[in-house]
């Protein structure tokens, strides 16, 4: 099964800890949003998850499995991996970007050209575009780009590292109503970092929070509005909330 | 005569080890830059590659003739005398490689040691003193069975002149005071003397001198350059001179007989290895004689008063004896082929070079990212190599790897690999992090991502520190010269001893228009080799 497991885990970056005793599971085939205030750990998860960081203590399992250090690559291979401000390497054209880990893993041409085909059209990019290069893009256009290059290789858990965190709020939206199109049409085991409440509700079927490293509180959109596990979650709630409305 | 003609053992295995390393170094340059830059994995880089191999390769001469490789050292009269025996020789059906103008006489003896050239004009008085360091004077006859017997060398019979120390007076005052010897300087003790300060301070100088022919004067010491406008002008009396000086001739003076025979004898003569065939000693041994004293200060006031090149001087000369069996080549039709054969040695040393440093530089500017730790040492090491002078660094090359092209490639080699190394290290380094967590979240291996994204990205910088160590090369190889690799420096070197500038300007004016050129073929491999946005983003 597609699913990810936290046993225990504790990581720490020199004297300051990042995340403390971790217990937590990842439902597969669900969108598990993870939110914070900055500094609260949520990017040290994620990247426990592909394996760019490795933890101090305890366990991290994939797929059923606990990973195995010594051979990344291929474990990266099967969890797509999306970032802030795209991460789209500039010297490649579109079609270059999306196809990279296809052309690495030896697909056939055909099949590359089809399935990133496939992928543009459901993302509503122009097939035309292949031959730009990212920066004759426009920022929610190069942000679809970085969503087909993730799914090129069709993962079973996708990693999205605060990705649609640079965009205006016109183009997030779309972006949303696309994000969640694609999981209707097929589910995958999505973890979502990011640090807006709103897009954590919209998008997802389950919330963790996080708070200096440790869990506050795991739970639906409902829980955690009518029943907040800690003070510091109903604060956090209200201030996220609230600033919305202004 | 085939067998007479054959090199020795020994020369013949130097010989090939030159060219090994010669074309070693071709190929293992150009295979490993062509492999380096493979990494790029784009189809325009590969086929660049392959032309720059082409290039390599074209320049690369696997099949040297038989030819006689003379030498002289870095003055007008050494290289009027080896440009004697050279045109003797082509004249008589021989290719000749000229190696002139040779840092000075431990250059030479080494490079004829180590078979790099074959032959080139030598005194015996230098012989004596500066090569063997012998404490006694042998004769000449003793001296050439010295130099058979013991170090595989032939010291031919002399041109005919004696190129030593000598006291000069003005031509009518020596007869109007009926001068002729130098003892005759004891009958006049009330003449001034202005002398040479070197002359004036060394042990076997004027101290010595004035003992031995008795002499009471209180020389005045002097610019030995000015000398010869005091005497002229009826300042002083006597001063000391090369008893070749062009100025001898110029300015109308006598040199008195050195009767007692103070200075020792520095008769000119090739010096040649034992090796060169039979057939060549004897074509140079019609020279023998046929230069004496004032021969040897009209060619030296030809090339230094009269501003005639070399082979030019050495021309007329050999016409004017009759030495020549066809006087129909034209020697200012060679001045255009010489200059373009130095330019394309030049070019030769700058690419081989270039594509050796990328190949090592490329290669350890990746290891060095990768470690970190031992960046640090390995700048700071390329750093200090580059501020050794290039000049010192030359130098340095010879007693491992002797003189010529060989040396030079090292030295030009070493110089090219801090703006390779420093550029390929800094602009690995300056990649968007971003885009190297993304790469390696991915799931690519370190290899594909240095393939396919941190080499192409680091390209317009790596490319800009080949481009500047590909113009520094080009400036610093004027300098392979000095070490008998030839190339445009041989004017720059000949212009300032003769203090010539339109001959620096032969070298100097090619020089620059490489570096522009160079310059020019970086700019179109940038626009060729790297995406247009990418550059821009540079610029900002």
């Amino acid at each position: 099964m597609s699913s990810i497991a936290f046993d225990n885990v504790s990581k720490s970056y020199r004297e300051k800890i990042a995340l403390k005793n971790i217990t937590l599971t990842f439902q597969p085939n669900k969108t598990t949003a993870v939110i914070g205030p900055s500094g609260s750990g949520k990017s040290t998860l994620i990247q426990l998850i592909n394996g760019l960081l490795r933890p101090d203590n305890g366990q991290v399992s994939v797929f059923d499995k606990k990973i195995n250090y010594d051979n990344l690559s291929e474990l990266r291979r099967r969890m797509g991996y999306a970032v802030q401000g795209t991460g789209l390497f500039p010297h490649l054209t579109v079609k270059k970007n999306i196809t990279l880990l296809a052309v690495l893993e030896n697909w056939e041409n055909d099949r590359i050209s089809k399935r990133a085909e496939e992928l543009v059209n459901l993302v509503n990019l122009p097939a035309d575009y292949f031959n730009k290069y990212p920066y004759q893009l426009s920022g929610g256009e190069q942000q679809r780009v970085g969503l087909c290059r993730a799914m090129m290789l069709n993962p079973k858990i996708f990693l999205l590292d605060e990705a649609f965190g640079a965009l205006d709020p016109i183009t997030r939206s779309e972006i949303h109503a696309e994000f969640i199109k694609l999981q209707k049409l097929e589910a995958r085991t999505i973890i979502l970092v990011t640090h807006d409440l709103r897009e954590a509700f919209k998008l997802a079927d389950q919330v963790v929070i996080l708070n200096e490293g440790q869990v506050e509180q795991i739970g639906t959109r409902k829980e955690i509005l009518e029943t907040p596990a800690s003070k510091f979650v109903k604060k956090f709630v209200h201030m996220q909330l609230e600033d919305d409305v202004v | 005569m085939w067998f007479s003609s054959k090199p020795s053992l020994r020369a013949k295995r130097s010989n090939l080890l030159v060219l090994c390393l010669e074309v070693g170094d071709c190929f293992v340059a150009s295979l490993l830059a062509t492999t380096s830059l493979w990494l790029f994995g784009q189809s325009r880089i590969k086929w660049g590659c392959s032309c720059l191999l082409l290039v390599t390769l074209l320049f690369t001469n696997p099949l040297h003739s038989q030819t006689i490789k003379i030498g002289s050292k870095n003055f007008p009269e050494s290289n009027i005398l080896a440009e004697i025996m050279a045109q003797l020789l082509e004249d008589r059906g021989f290719s000749v490689e000229r190696r002139f103008g040779l840092g000075g006489t431990i250059i030479c003896y080494q490079g004829l040691a180590n078979a790099e050239i074959d032959v080139y004009p030598e005194y015996s008085g230098t012989i004596e003193q500066a090569i063997l360091k012998l404490k006694e004077s042998p004769t000449y006859s003793e001296l050439q069975k010295l130099l058979r017997e013991n170090h595989s060398l032939e010291l031919l019979d002399s041109f005919g002149f004696n190129n030593t120390y000598a006291f000069a007076v003005r031509a009518e005052f020596a007869k109007s005071e009926n001068l002729k010897n130098m003892s005759d300087l004891r009958s006049h003790p009330d003449l001034r003397f202005g002398l040479s300060q070197e002359f004036l301070e060394r042990g076997d100088g004027w101290r010595p001198l004035a003992k031995t022919y008795g002499l009471t004067a209180d020389p005045l010491g002097m610019e030995h350059a000015l000398s010869y406008a005091a005497l002229e002008q009826n300042k002083i009396d006597v001063m000391d001179v090369y008893s070749t000086d062009a100025e001898i001739q110029k300015y109308d003076l006598f040199c008195l007989e050195d009767d007692k025979n103070f200075f020792p004898a520095y008769l000119a003569a090739p010096l040649i290895r034992n090796d060169v065939s039979i057939e060549v000693k004897s074509i140079l041994n019609e020279l023998t004689g046929m230069i004496d004293n004032k021969e040897m200060q009209k060619l030296n006031a030809s090339v230094a008063l009269d501003r005639k090149s070399f082979a030019e001087a050495a021309r007329s000369f050999l016409v004017s004896k009759n030495l020549l069996k066809d006087i129909s080549t034209n020697v200012s039709e060679r001045k255009w082929q010489t200059l373009a054969q130095r330019t394309l040695t030049h070019l030769k040393l700058v690419i081989i070079a270039l594509l050796a440093a990328m190949a090592v530089a490329i290669p350890l500017g990746i290891i060095i990212y990768r470690l970190p730790k031992i960046s640090k040492p390995v700048i700071y090491f390329t750093g200090l190599l580059q501020t050794i002078p290039s000049i010192a660094l030359l130098a340095f090359m010879i007693a491992p790897f002797g003189i010529g092209t060989v040396s030079a490639l090292i030295a030009l080699f070493l110089y090219a690999l801090l703006p390779i190394l420093r550029s390929t290290f800094a602009a690995l380094n300056t990649i968007d992090p971003v885009l190297k967590k993304v790469s390696v979240g991915m799931g690519l291996t370190t290899w594909q991502r240095l393939r396919h994204i941190e080499i192409p990205l680091a390209a317009p910088n790596m490319l800009a520190g080949i481009r500047t160590a590909a113009v520094i090369s080009v400036g610093t190889a004027t300098l392979a010269a000095f070490i008998g690799a030839g190339g445009l420096g041989q004017y720059i070197f000949t212009g300032v001893t003769l203090n010539d500038p339109v001959i620096i300007m032969w070298g100097a004016i090619p020089a620059a228009l490489l570096a522009i050129l160079v310059e020019l073929i970086f700019e179109v491999l940038e626009r060729w080799l790297i995406p247009k946005h990418l550059l821009q983003k540079q610029v900002q």
